[in-house]
């Protein structure tokens, strides 16, 4: 911690009982500028469209200092949703530097979110946004980008293979070869698996292969009998494999891609996951916990609750009456869904506060104490 | 406990109603209590600066002290005590939450989430269990023995509202024994008492310095306004929710209830006894307010979780429900219930 962080958090502690100045002002703040707070960046709502029936697309300007994306990054998008505030994670699926015909004056990222009838955000996202509204973000994030060793290795041929809305990371990658001051001579190919008449961004694919001579794309429909096998039966092992989709269908490429010896160094992969309420054979369930800047992970039974399941590991949490009344074992989920045990309902997957002492681990969980 | 009530028909009444409206709470309620929050920096700041405007005309200075005075009013009442019970921890926010937020007082927020919202709400009026019956110092019903210091308990008790920050900071010491006194047999501690010690003097000592040194020394040559200010400031909110909380559960008609009473409760039983155990006060909307929504203590006391924004909404409901089940409502304008606690005190002063 600097100087200046130590000052702010002790001042904020003696005169304002908080853990930083902004945090006291904040409600203050929000007066001000809509939606302004200490841990998020702002962004402003220009507009959305819906590329379909369930593909949202949300045109966002985020403020100055957010940290510009590298392309294929994700962020977490923070919507007060009836009051709550929820958080989800997507794909950014523009490229950093590229404009925006309809708003060319202003930075602006798109995410591109594939929406669920019953989806706790999803579904109210549209009725809880409104042009000219402000949503938060996070730092972008994530590790599934183009990396410069591969970048200037213009023999290494690029695979992008994607399913469904898996598409967006690729969109801003393919932007930004799209956007280089000098075409790229790497031969790109995009698998792109969608069912009949989803396939995402068409016109805006068929463009690029227009710009980017090197650039193949291949659209793709299970149904239409298209497999994996032929559709990546060019692909050598030199070849850099970047992979998004849900976790079966990246699971298939992997499977197809041993078949051919593609060695597994040159993959990367992002993948989404439908919760699955699975747990391990032996009814456990993993948690990955982040306590004072440490992080370790654990296996936990899962018929347990939190609180005991953590103090059987020798994980020693603030608690108090264990029945969850006093609030004192509250931490913070960051993801995965807990039951509570006094009410039986499960929790939403995002970010949000739970009672460790009521709360039992249904999917794996990502804890911060 | 009373055999003639259907308790179990109370229990599923009194859960249809907090199901119904927890269903409810949404953008309004975030909306109100940020909007509260608001209102408390605005009262905190302005009452801060007026307190040094007092050299231009004294009447600034009484301004100041009031205004700060309600601040801390608001912040301990109806922002820190609902906050720190969780009832607007679905709002997700990441600093009005009951594991974020600590208040304007010299108590630390986790103390009392053990005391108050654990050991209080959980053995509400249970003679033995719930410390807040008197808070070890009063005598309030005749299921204590008297004691000669219970004379001049009146006495005991003006002392306690003066200082009421300092009693509710020394709540959980008090009971765990740290500095004096032989350790409550069966009473199980989850907090090491050195580290009760460190937080009693790390907080209470950080509101000194805030209150009569850093203030005070900020505001220069008028450093005696501010701290006298400051001070006075204090003693006003201490003697509000001292008298507000006395009325909650000292009134004459409040019912006691001994553990044995309490062995295996069902849920219908619980609600019972925290219905008999409180009593609320009637008022016009800010007053409510600014009793933090204690006014509606048999409310709160049946849904401690429930937002506070949504204890007026429920209170005619709940009447109709416990009237239906024959169980008393206690409520009353603000003088009768304070004068019944007086009343109270005083009575059980003699044998």
């Amino acid at each position: 911690m600097n100087v200046l962080s130590r000052l702010n958090n002790i001042t904020a502690k003696t005169l304002f009982h908080t853990d930083s100045i902004g945090s006291y002002f904040e409600p203050i703040m929000q007066r001000i500028k809509p939606a302004w707070r200490t841990h998020w960046f702002r962004a402003k709502v220009l507009g959305h469209e819906l590329l379909g029936a369930d593909v949202l697309q949300l045109d966002l300007s985020p403020e100055k200092a957010w940290p510009q994306a590298i392309a294929g990054q994700h962020v977490l998008l923070t919507v007060e949703i009836n009051g709550r505030l929820m958080t989800r994670p997507f794909s950014i699926s523009s490229a950093p530097e590229q404009s925006c015909s309809q708003y060319p004056k202003k930075h602006v990222i798109r995410l591109t979110i594939k929406t669920h009838v019953e989806g706790a955000f999803t579904a109210k996202l549209l009725a809880n946004i409104a042009t000219g509204g402000y949503v938060n973000l996070s730092a972008p994030q994530g590790e599934f980008i183009l990396s410069e060793s591969v970048l200037t290795q213009p023999s290494t041929p690029l695979w992008f293979v994607a399913a469904g809305s898996g598409i967006t990371p690729f969109m801003a990658m393919l932007n930004q070869l799209a956007l280089l001051p000098h075409q790229p001579q790497h031969p790109i190919q995009l698998v792109y698996f969608a069912k009949a008449g989803e396939h995402l961004y068409v016109d805006e694919l068929m463009a690029l292969q227009q710009q980017l001579s090197q650039f193949q794309v291949q659209l793709l429909i299970r149904k239409n009998g298209h497999n994996l096998t032929d559709a990546l039966s060019t692909c050598n092992v030199q070849s850099q494999v970047l992979i998004c989709g849900p976790s079966q269908f990246k699971d298939d490429v992997d499977q197809q891609l041993d078949v051919m010896k593609h060695p597994k160094a040159q993959r990367q992969a992002e993948f989404f996951q439908a919760p699955t309420f699975a747990q391990t054979a032996a009814g456990e369930q993993h948690v990955h916990l982040s306590q004072r800047g440490q992080t370790s992970q654990l296996v936990l039974a899962a018929k347990d609750n939190l609180l005991s399941g953590l103090e059987q590991q020798g994980i020693s949490a603030n608690f108090g009456c264990r029945i969850g009344v006093c609030h004192q074992c509250q931490c913070v989920k960051k993801s995965g869904v807990v039951r509570n045990l006094r009410t039986g309902e499960l929790s939403q997957p995002g970010e949000q506060l739970i009672q460790l002492c009521i709360s039992q681990a249904v999917t794996p969980l990502e804890l911060e104490l | 406990m009373n055999k003639n009530i259907n308790f179990e028909q109370l229990a599923t009444e009194l859960d249809e109603l907090k199901r119904q409206t927890l269903a409810q709470v949404g953008a309004s309620d975030a909306a109100y209590i940020r909007k509260v929050i608001v209102w408390q920096r605005s009262l905190e700041w302005g009452g801060r600066v007026l307190l040094m405007l007092g050299f231009l005309h004294p009447v600034w200075w009484i301004i100041g002290v009031l205004s700060l005075a309600s601040a801390k009013i608001l912040d301990n009442m109806e922002i820190g005590h609902n906050v720190l019970h969780g009832q607007y921890d679905w709002m997700n926010d990441p600093h009005i939450n009951s594991r974020q937020f600590d208040w304007d007082i010299a108590c630390d927020g986790k103390s009392w989430q053990r005391i108050h919202n654990y050991e209080h709400h959980t053995y509400t009026n249970v003679i033995g269990k719930d410390r807040d019956f008197g808070y070890g110092l009063l005598r309030l019903s005749n299921d204590f023995s008297w004691r000669l210091k219970n004379l001049w308990q009146f006495i005991t008790y003006i002392y306690l509202s003066v200082l009421f920050q300092w009693g509710v900071s020394y709540h959980e010491l008090a009971a765990e024994r740290v500095f004096m006194g032989k350790k409550k047999q069966g009473r199980a501690s989850n907090v090491d008492a050195n580290e009760l010690k460190r937080r009693f003097f790390s907080k209470g000592g950080k509101q000194l310095v805030k209150d009569y040194v850093v203030f005070p020394l900020l505001a220069g040559p008028l450093f005696l306004w501010v701290l006298v200010g400051n001070l006075i400031a204090n003693l006003l909110r201490n003697l509000w929710t001292s008298t507000i909380i006395f009325c909650g559960h000292f009134t004459s008609d409040v019912h006691t209830f001994s553990q044995a009473e309490c062995e295996n409760e069902t849920q219908g039983q619980w609600y019972y006894r925290q219905a008999l155990g409180s009593s609320n006060i009637k008022g016009g909307k800010l007053f409510h307010i600014l009793t933090g929504h204690l006014s509606f203590q048999i409310e709160h006391h049946l849904f401690p979780d429930l937002p506070s924004s949504r204890y007026q909404q429920v209170a005619p409901q709940v009447q109709a429900i416990l009237s239906r089940h024959g169980i008393a409502y206690h409520t009353g304008p603000f003088l009768r219930q304070y004068s019944q606690v007086v009343k109270r005190i005083v009575r059980y002063s003699f044998p």
